[in-house]
């Protein structure tokens, strides 16, 4: 999931940009949003050709019911059907589906969702060809089990979840608790985050501890980031004993096209004998000025990996 | 004393207002047609001196109840305030989570000041619709709005009527000056070079008296007057 840089917490350029509600009365509330991309993309790498990918396909179904002034109730069912868009359909669509209880500004949520750890991160490319973080690499940013908090404190926000072992059960994907806070101030933006994931049962044994660190400053002319994560397995030779930073620079070029760019580097460790690998890229975007939920954009990426090709993308998205 | 009445030909500047980030305006005084306008730093809603009415909504990408984020537009807010030759700006305040967006449609604070960051007084109310949103028709309910007794109801048919009745006083005024001023000139004939001071004073106040009233009108019935200017002078 991308993540949310500071300047895209920042209000959309006007338009017709909105939501669709669906239907309202009586507190209850009904939307619908989507996020459609198509991108022509070559992948950096050894001789790839060029197709046509889907990133996203998503339909987000949101109810909540105002059940007094300080609490709610509310329910999300999300669809994402970029698989199925490439022939690469295997089990169900469903990415997101929870209820949960919203007592003011702190709500409690539980069922299939993402995690608090996939939060972090400030990356701003289109398309990595390598993992955004050492969050994402380890893989448990999602879960099926999951009992989340969130919570709004004015200039601090935090999230913790909980994947539950679920041992025996189809929906067993290991056990993890995630931890991620942020604060904002002055133009500057901080985030923490750290995870304690172990292996379902069934498939090994592997404990890996994953911490990471975050800061975005809106400099007025840019946006600059840039975050350092490191994952810690109990198993020395696991991929997942590795540390990877990322800077990235975001910039307006005018007052519909944001331009981007940005770097990062994984390092594994040295038992594992495997080279580090930097990843550059850099990207534009174009929105619309009647229509800024729909926008047009490019990048280009490469890995300084032996025998990778410069990769390449263009496309669409449509979001509402 | 010479009451010759003086027709300022010049246009008065209007109001004119810059939209933040996020900010769009469905109604600007009931017409819906010109309201689709761009915001940003470059781009500027022109209105009429006197009082405006906005149909406005605000859209941000925000982050969600439980993580994640999205596209997620406030209630449609009602907004009337009054103002006279001058630059405002229109923002709501930053909002970055569902539960700020909450609290924004419960508050209802959008941010309404002038060129020297002076918060202007506004009122305002939410054009609701219960039940299914999509096809709104934002002209039928603003129209119904307007016949309730919220305040940011605004009413250009009551204006128009207040304003006509201002004209007919006017007229009445200018028929009698009219009838005066044959027996008032041949009095300053004899003493026009003293008087000339007293009737400047005069002329200041009737260009003042002209200028507010002009910034009462409406568009139609400045439209009107400066037809009159045009076809008669």
């Amino acid at each position: 999931m991308r993540k949310v840089m500071l300047a895209a917490a920042v209000a959309m350029a006007s338009g017709s940009a909105s939501a669709a509600t669906i239907y309202e009365d009586g507190g209850f509330q009904y939307k619908v949003n989507g996020d459609i991309q198509v991108q022509l993309r070559q992948k950096a790498g050894d001789d790839n050709n060029p197709d046509i990918e889907f990133d996203d396909v998503e339909l987000k179904n949101y109810v909540s019911y105002d059940l007094n002034d300080s609490m709610k109730a509310f329910g999300r069912v999300d669809f994402g059907f970029k698989d199925a868009a490439e022939d690469k359909q295997s089990g169900s669509s469903l990415e997101e589906a929870y209820l949960g209880m919203a007592f003011g500004s702190t709500s409690v949520s539980f069922g299939k969702m993402d995690t608090a750890g996939d939060e972090f991160g400030v990356t701003e490319a289109i398309e990595a060809n390598t993992d955004e973080d050492r969050f994402d690499a380890v893989g448990a940013t999602s879960g099926d089990d999951v009992v989340r908090l969130d919570a709004d404190l004015d200039a601090l926000y935090l999230a913790a979840s909980y994947e539950l072992e679920s041992e025996g059960n189809s929906s067993e994907n290991g056990e993890y608790f995630d931890l991620f806070v942020s604060t904002e101030f002055s133009g500057l933006a901080l985030g923490a985050a750290f995870q304690n994931w172990d292996e379902a049962v069934s498939s090994g044994d592997e404990s890996v501890d994953t911490w990471g660190v975050s800061a975005a400053y809106d400099a007025g002319f840019a946006t600059l980031a840039m975050d350092y994560s490191e994952s810690d397995s109990n198993i020395d030779t696991s991929a997942n004993n590795a540390d990877q930073y990322n800077l990235a620079a975001k910039f307006a070029a005018a007052s519909t096209t944001d331009i981007a760019v940005g770097m990062t580097e994984t390092s594994y460790d040295a038992l594992l004998g495997l080279d580090d690998v930097t990843e550059y890229y850099a990207n534009v975007t174009y929105k619309f000025p009647s229509y800024s939920n729909v926008s047009v954009f490019a990048e280009i990426s490469d890995t300084d990996e032996d025998n990778v090709d410069m990769g390449y993308l263009a496309g669409m998205r449509v979001k509402f | 004393m010479a009451v010759t009445l003086l027709i300022p030909v010049a246009v008065l500047a209007d109001v004119s207002l810059r939209l933040g980030d996020g900010v769009r305006v469905i109604a600007v005084n009931g017409d819906m047609a010109t309201a689709r306008l761009e915001a940003g730093a470059d781009n500027a809603l022109e209105v009429g001196n006197g009082k405006t009415q906005l149909v406005v909504e605000y859209s941000a990408e925000v982050r969600g109840t439980a993580g994640g984020e999205f596209l997620e537009t406030s209630d449609t807010h009602v907004l009337l305030f009054e103002a006279h030759e001058t630059s405002l700006a229109l923002k709501a305040p930053d909002i970055d989570s569902q539960h700020e967006m909450d609290d924004f449609n419960r508050s209802r604070q959008w941010r309404l000041v002038d060129h020297r960051g002076r918060a202007i007084e506004y009122a305002i109310d939410v054009l609701e619709k219960k039940g299914f949103q999509l096809g709104r028709n934002h002209g039928q309910e603003l129209a119904a709005f307007n016949r309730t007794d919220s305040p940011a109801a605004y009413s250009a048919a009551a204006e128009v009527a207040a304003t006509e009745v201002a004209a007919k006083e006017i007229a009445a005024t200018e028929e009698s000056d009219a009838a005066a001023l044959e027996s008032v000139n041949a009095a300053d004939q004899a003493t026009a070079e003293s008087d000339d001071s007293r009737s400047l004073a005069d002329q200041a106040m009737i260009e003042r008296m002209l200028k507010y009233w002009y910034q009462q009108a409406s568009q139609v019935t400045r439209n009107n007057f400066k037809s009159w200017i045009e076809t008669s002078h």
